[in-house]
């Protein structure tokens, strides 16, 4: 796994996006944490600046520490993190996304993304699986909050290789 | 061969996962200790593999502050055979929840991932993103368990040791584990 780019938000965002992403890896991983402007906002990302309403096929598992929820959509973007988007300016949400096979131009692409926040007996935690109906090869990523800023945070992304033993 | 990469420190080749740390134990421990960790990476990452001798939880502690549990929270989605349930722990240093989560004998050892996000940082708490598989041959409410959960340390302390606890028993000899850093910029 190596390193491609780093962002943080300082100051409240609407977003950030990771463009000229290189095609020589096989999955990349997007590690972040953040605060959104209002609690309870959630987080997506969208590819090569597609962010049509129906573009994205989204399924989650949500887990509230006293019930399950679990649900399907389409949406406007592939979801990183669910309504926790932060709880205070020292108490951030974190998530840990894997976009797989973002370069083959043979396949739709797909994610997941397990992702939460706990704030001593009002927390959440998310997985969720996502879906792209394109087969273009991945080139720029935007992470977005879905119905306000964030506040801080910061996004890392991350390549990750083939096989150095098997060449594959 | 070596459980690990050799790494020099300064290969920048190495990519963003760096080994730190890895045990191997050759006794039974209740629990086990990462210290002294380097604070030049932007996450950590924890891979544990193996059994303890009751099934039970794991609790983790920071800092040695092993007396507080006051400042931990976790919430937990688990999933077993019988069913599936979400679990609130207030005021609790759990990492995972009720007792079906752990290993069972040489044979079936359990696995648990710890993410730990911007764990030196004095500016946030420090939040815990985690793994666990714990599965036994036979379908049986009793054979096992998959779950995730988030956590909390409601502290802004940097991170300096991370100590691994059996609930309530012990890690058993051949319990494997590791610590890798995450590089992030200019790391």
């Amino acid at each position: 796994m190596y390193l491609i780019a780093s962002q943080t938000i300082n100051t409240t965002a609407s977003g950030l996006t990771f463009s000229n992403i290189p095609q020589n890896f096989t999955h990349l991983q997007i590690r972040g944490f953040m605060q959104g402007s209002q609690f309870g906002n959630s987080t997506y990302m969208y590819f090569n600046s597609d962010n049509g309403s129906t573009s994205y096929y989204v399924h989650a598992i949500n887990a509230t520490g006293s019930a399950i929820n679990i649900n399907g959509y389409t949406i406007s973007g592939a979801q990183l993190m669910g309504y926790s988007n932060g709880y205070s300016a020292i108490h951030p949400s974190v998530f840990i996304a894997d976009i797989f096979d973002y370069s083959n131009t043979n396949k739709n692409k797909t994610s997941k993304s397990l992702s939460g926040g706990d704030y001593n007996g009002t927390g959440e935690l998310t997985y969720f699986g996502a879906s792209w109906a394109n087969t273009s090869a991945i080139q720029q990523i935007t992470v977005f909050g879905n119905g306000g800023n964030f506040s801080y945070g910061t996004f890392q992304l991350y390549g990750i290789a083939s096989s150095t033993v098997t060449g594959q | 061969m070596s459980p690990l990469p050799i790494f020099s420190g300064t290969n920048s080749n190495h990519g963003a996962v760096v080994p730190i740390s890895y045990q191997k134990l050759t006794s039974s421990s209740s629990s086990v200790v990462f210290s002294n960790i380097p604070q030049n990476y932007q996450d950590l990452w924890i891979m544990v593999v193996g059994t303890q001798s009751n099934v039970n939880r794991i609790n983790i502690n920071f800092n040695g502050d092993t007396g507080n549990t006051s400042l931990y929270s976790t919430t937990v989605l688990s999933a077993f055979s019988g069913g599936y349930s979400s679990y609130a722990y207030t005021n609790s240093n759990y990492i995972f929840g009720g007792g079906l989560t752990n290993g069972w004998d040489s044979f079936y050892t359990a696995s648990a991932e710890i993410n730990i996000l911007n764990y030196t940082t004095p500016s946030y708490y420090k939040n815990l993103i985690s793994r666990f598989a714990g599965d036994k041959s036979s379908l049986n409410v009793n054979n096992g368990s998959t779950e995730a959960s988030i956590g909390t340390w409601r502290s802004r302390s940097p991170i300096t040791s991370v100590s691994i606890i059996s609930g309530s028993g012990s890690w058993q000899p051949g319990t494997t584990l590791e610590l890798y850093g995450i590089r992030g910029q200019g790391q």
